[in-house]
């Protein structure tokens, strides 16, 4: 099927779902660790975050869109980083994560910070029961599904009034490819983002809106918290070879200021994209 | 030829040619006018190119590009005018710190040796930079968009460029 552009939208599909494989099929490679069942139980507790924070904008535009009252979908919604502030807005919602780790943070956060008003889901994105609500959200969400026509499809068919997503100019996960060569002798194939998004809704002929803000350099509170997300992200072992070079490449590549530690001292381009469904 | 539909953007692309001047006039001020009036001149080629040019180009990066990139069928098809972006924005960031030097020790005359190059420099890769877009995308973009794409491009455009928050 033609695009409004004149374009076959199947090309910008097949290239999402071609460099998602390669990145994939990349880290099968170069696996030396065993797979966890929940690849994000053991990094869980860092999502968890003060849903009364002030000091994140696109979080304030996401609360500019809440209608209270209304239904949310928080597709992928990991330990309630949005799901609980946009409760608190307002919104009923319904969070979604395949993650029980993921869950179990979001449920003690709500606890612990005394916000009502979310249920949640535990399964994969499209879910299995028919969800319908007002406005579907996906955060950070996307970037390493390669069938993203249907999972937008599905997003789509559920929300009435709006679609949100918050996506970076690069995948969160990029932040690790600079120590590939060193480690893995290759440079990483990267992940499609916000500017590949962009292009696909055009191509699905949606109108959208985006604000476009910065999200700053990852900061660990520890090296052996840098180390840990880098382990995952690079698949090895934390005692092998590979992470000795790993350990030897840190020296050059990463940077510490007031005792945290740094992979990159660059902001990236944060987008929140608004589209009628 | 005339526009079909990209004139809006045309349009609202006009204050980036115009701005071109600045530079021009900050050149020639840096080596022979008066050291007010040389500085009044440089702080106005500074604030179009950090408070225009390169604010429009960030947003360029995810409106006009990826527009771009969907009539091409192809990703990253403009990375040569992002790779010029960075070295726009690396030579603002010399012409800033040299203006700021010249400030300091109060003679631009004697920083016209550095600061010549940078403005010139500038105005030849920005005026080019300008018209290889006007020339190469906005013909493709005419030929391939709706009236209403062209309006979201030129809306999220203007959005990004003055920081913004989205609409409902």
């Amino acid at each position: 099927m033609h695009s409004p552009l004149g374009i076959e939208r199947a090309t910008l599909l097949d290239e999402w779902a071609r460099r998602v494989r390669a990145n994939n099929d990349q880290a099968e490679r170069f696996r030396e660790a065993t797979e966890s069942p929940d690849f994000y139980a053991p990094i869980a507790s860092s999502f968890k975050a003060d849903p009364r924070r002030n000091d994140e904008p696109a979080l304030d535009v996401l609360r500019g869109l809440v209608v209270p009252g209304e239904t949310w979908l928080d597709i992928g919604a990991g330990g309630g980083r949005y799901a609980l502030p946009l409760a608190l807005a307002g919104a009923k919602v319904v969070a979604l994560d395949p993650s029980p780790g993921m869950l179990q943070v979001l449920h003690s956060a709500a606890a612990e910070f005394g916000v009502a008003g979310v249920s949640t889901i535990a399964s994969r994105w499209p879910a299995t029961e028919r969800i319908t609500t007002d406005v579907a959200l996906i955060s950070h969400v996307g970037y390493d599904i390669a069938e993203i026509g249907a999972f937008l499809d599905a997003m789509e068919s559920a929300a009435a009034r709006l679609c949100v997503a918050v996506l970076l100019a690069e995948a969160p996960a990029t932040a690790a490819a600079g120590l590939w060569p060193a480690v893995h002798g290759e440079p990483r194939e990267l992940l499609p983002a916000l500017p590949e998004f962009l292009t696909l809704l055009l191509a699905r002929g949606k109108l959208f809106s985006v604000w476009l803000g910065e999200r700053q350099p990852a900061a660990y509170s520890s090296r052996e918290a840098m180390e840990g997300f880098l382990i995952q992200q690079l698949f090895i072992e934390p005692n092998g070879p590979k992470a000795t070079k790993m350990r030897e490449a840190l020296k050059t590549l990463a940077s510490e200021r007031d005792g945290r530690f740094y992979l990159s001292d660059r902001p990236l381009p944060l987008g929140v994209v608004t589209w009628k469904p | 030829m005339s526009d079909r539909v990209v004139g809006p953007l045309r349009d609202y692309r006009a204050h980036l040619h115009a701005g071109l001047s600045t530079l021009q006039v900050a050149a020639s001020a840096a080596s022979t006018a008066e050291q007010p009036i040389a500085l009044k001149s440089l702080d106005g080629a500074l604030a179009y190119l950090q408070g225009q040019f390169l604010p429009v180009s960030r947003a360029e990066e995810f409106t006009l590009f990826i527009a771009v990139d969907g009539v091409l069928g192809a990703v990253d098809s403009c990375q040569v005018m992002k790779a010029q972006h960075t070295t726009i924005m690396r030579m603002t960031g010399d012409l800033a710190q040299t203006i700021e030097a010249a400030r300091t020790d109060g003679d631009v005359r004697s920083y016209a040796k550095y600061l010549d190059p940078l403005l010139y420099g500038l105005y030849a890769l920005v005026r080019a930079h300008l018209e290889s877009e006007d020339d190469a995308y906005l013909p493709l973009l005419d030929s391939a968009l709706s009236e209403s794409q062209v309006g979201m491009v030129v809306d999220n455009l203007t959005r990004m460029a003055a920081g913004s928050a989205a609409p409902i």
